[in-house]
């Protein structure tokens, strides 16, 4: 149950990480609305009451597809008719994994690819800032990846995706360094046990459960970090990574 | 993905096809062609191979937990059978609401939970498990689904609760919890010197909600089935708090099993019994006095390599006495002691369930390290003696007895088979049928 008058949108709600953020905040009783936006309404309509049951707070779902441009205002306005209030934190959670291989070969599927992860996640990124502006405060959460440290064969195409979401997030960071009521945090999740990786053998120790992401992205948002690495080791293999010279670099398979 | 899967006892190791359910997902949906025969896993906290399926598919089924819907007025919940009793505890606690039945491990499934209609502490006042479920789910492999319920569908409700997962699969459980002004209970340890202590403690304790005694196994002849009683009530003015996820240990290693003998056990009991909480009176958390075990993650590595077996048996009243103290002498005698030896009365049982393990009488829980064929020989016996007093084992606890002993002690199990979906089975049914 909770007292809170703070409202949290999410974007992409159905994704496993989002549900673990989420299911985390609801224990806290951290905010008093939520606003659940995602594409697929079956889904989305168990994660609403899931979340109802185990916050107690009033819980708004809207069925959109995220990644089309189009439909940023008509959901804004949608969010402003049923909830009217501020937004006090955005979260966007949404995006796709795909196939490297794939996007090679098929110039459709990257270009659906570039469009979520990139294109219409900075429309996002863009629109919430303006919200915040006008309301005076807010933070973003923007989950980037590993992967955009440092093109690799296996997942360039996706890892710039998450490299550009990077640079929108710090350049927007150093845009709101002066307000000290928004902020902009990129975490930058490794491996993760989520539907998005069900295809991948998991385990071992590098391997970290939504839940436990889910946490460190609250203390960040807490703290007002502007960039976290999800677990804290993944910033130094990724140090190593990205100070390996080309000539040996290019002689890996990473 | 082929691979092996151990039961919690860890002395069955059997290599089986296992898929997980997505977080959305649901068996039997058309999208998820299954190669049959399927066993249904939750938390795996089953010690025996009810939740096995050797080369088999295992299905993980603790992906969908989401909760459908919680009142937090009545205390009503409805929710995916994935989700643990330790996760629904950080719901419902803070609103002043608990399981009415809990087993001793947290890290259980409302699915696993009623598929073998666990009980606790408090079985002779509140039955099993089952007694406060108030509706279930189940889909079966032909597509059906049935909302089973004390009026709807009422038999398949009752061969579903202590089902073992073989009547469909069970999507949602919707529970009465228990209504709660702390989660503190005021709890009463205390010494006994022997078996007819026990029992007029028990009789004693009738009104204590929760009661349950941990025993010496090698207590001298005079004081056989000595130990320490415990008995609890919640305590009406206090916090409500919730254990938080992240405090548990974890027991990193396969313990080597020589250190476990007659010697360290008889010191460990020593301990047991002369430590400072055996005559603790006061106030305790929720957390330790159900869950002691849960502390340590991973505790039945303690057993070391080859694990071990559990043996829980239930003697109806009137042999309650005589039966335990068989059962005990052939413990002495073989000199194969156990750490977790735990006593309790239960009273009549609640649950509709119709093939629920206690009923009015007396159950002792034991666990023995596994030392191949001496360890089974002796369960057998044991068994034997369970069988001579009227009594019956526990299937989510059993790795050993056999289908005769199965089918004679549970009269209904054709009732089950019956009732069972074809594309479900598992090791233990097959085992016990065959």
């Amino acid at each position: 149950m909770t007292s809170s008058n703070k409202t949290l949108l999410v974007l992409g709600a159905t994704s496993g990480l989002a549900q673990a953020y989420l299911r985390l905040v609801s224990a806290e009783g951290a905010f008093g609305t939520y606003v659940l936006v995602a594409r697929n309404g079956e889904t989305l309509s168990t994660v609403r009451d899931d979340i109802a049951a185990r916050s107690g707070a009033k819980v708004i779902t809207i069925t959109a597809d995220l990644s089309d441009p189009d439909k940023i205002l008509p959901v804004m306005e949608d969010v402003a008719k049923q909830h009217a209030g501020n937004i006090d934190e955005g979260f966007l959670a949404y995006g796709v994994l795909g196939d490297q291989k794939d996007f090679q070969d098929n110039a459709s599927h990257l270009k659906d690819m570039l469009d979520t992860n990139f294109v219409s996640a900075v429309l996002w990124m863009e629109t919430l800032a303006k919200v915040f502006e006008t309301q005076g405060h807010g933070q973003l959460v923007v989950i980037g990846s590993v992967a955009g440290d440092r093109g690799r064969q296996s997942n360039y195409l996706y890892g710039a995706t998450k490299a550009g979401l990077e640079r929108v997030s710090e350049g927007m960071s150093h845009r709101f360094a002066a307000n000290k009521d928004i902020a902009v945090t990129l975490v930058k999740p490794g491996f993760m046990d989520t539907p998005m990786t069900d295809h991948i053998a998991k385990g071992g120790p590098l391997w970290a459960t939504a839940d436990a992401v889910a946490q460190i992205i609250r203390k960040a948002v807490v703290k007002k970090r502007a960039r976290i690495y999800a677990p804290w080791f993944w910033r130094w293999i990724l140090l190593i990574i990205r100070a390996v010279p080309m000539p040996i670099f290019h002689k890996t398979k990473l | 993905m082929v691979k092996p899967v151990l039961s919690w006892g860890r002395a069955q190791r059997y290599d089986q096809t296992v898929v997980s359910l997505g977080r959305f997902e649901t068996a039997f949906d058309g999208n998820r062609p299954l190669d049959g025969p399927v066993t249904f896993r939750g938390m795996g906290r089953s010690y025996g191979d009810v939740a096995l399926n050797e080369n088999g598919t295992l299905v993980q089924a603790t992906g969908p937990d989401s909760v459908i819907a919680f009142d937090r007025e009545t205390g009503i919940l409805r929710a995916r059978s994935g989700l643990t009793l330790a996760d629904l505890h950080r719901i419902t606690i803070p609103a002043g609401w608990i399981v009415a039945v809990t087993p001793g491990t947290k890290f259980v499934t409302l699915g696993g939970a009623v598929a073998n209609d666990v009980h606790g502490k408090n079985h002779h006042t509140a039955g099993s498990f089952g007694a406060h479920v108030t509706a279930l789910m189940l889909v079966r492999s032909n597509g059906e689904r049935l909302l089973c319920s004390p009026s709807e569908n009422a038999d398949m409700f009752a061969l579903t609760i202590s089902g073992l997962g073989l009547t469909g699969y069970i999507e949602w459980v919707e529970l009465q919890l228990k209504r709660i002004t702390s989660s503190n209970l005021h709890v009463e340890n205390r010494p006994y010197a022997d078996l007819d202590e026990f029992f007029s403690l028990s009789e004693e304790s009738a009104d204590w909600p929760y009661t349950v005694a941990w025993l010496d196994c090698f207590s001298p002849e005079a004081a056989l089935g000595r130990g320490v009683f415990s008995r609890a009530r919640y305590v009406e003015h206090g916090p409500l708090n919730v254990k938080p996820a992240d405090k548990a240990i974890k027991w990193p290693l396969e313990m080597p099993s020589f250190l476990l003998n007659r010697m360290s056990i008889s010191a460990f009991n020593w301990l047991y019994r002369h430590r400072p909480a055996a005559t603790f009176k006061g106030q305790q958390d929720y957390d330790p006095f159900f869950y002691p075990l849960d502390g340590i993650l991973d505790w039945n590595k303690l057993y070391g390599h080859k694990g071990f077996f559990q043996h829980q048996s239930i003697i109806p009243m009137e042999n309650g006495k005589a039966g335990v103290r068989e059962l005990l002498e052939a413990i002495r005698r073989e000199g194969q002691g156990s750490f977790l030896a735990v006593l309790k009365v239960h009273g009549k049982e609640l649950s509709p369930g119709r093939n629920t393990f206690p009923y009015e009488g007396v159950s002792l829980a034991l666990d023995f390290a596994n030392r191949g064929r001496k360890t089974v020989d002796f369960l057998h016996r044991l068994d034997a003696i369970v069988l001579a007093h009227g009594g019956r084992m526990y299937p989510a606890k059993d790795a050993l007895m056999t289908g005769e002993t199965y089918r004679k002690t549970y009269p209904n199990w054709e009732a089950l088979e019956n009732a069972r979906d074809p594309m479900i089975s598992s090791s233990f049914w097959r085992r016990v049928t065959n």
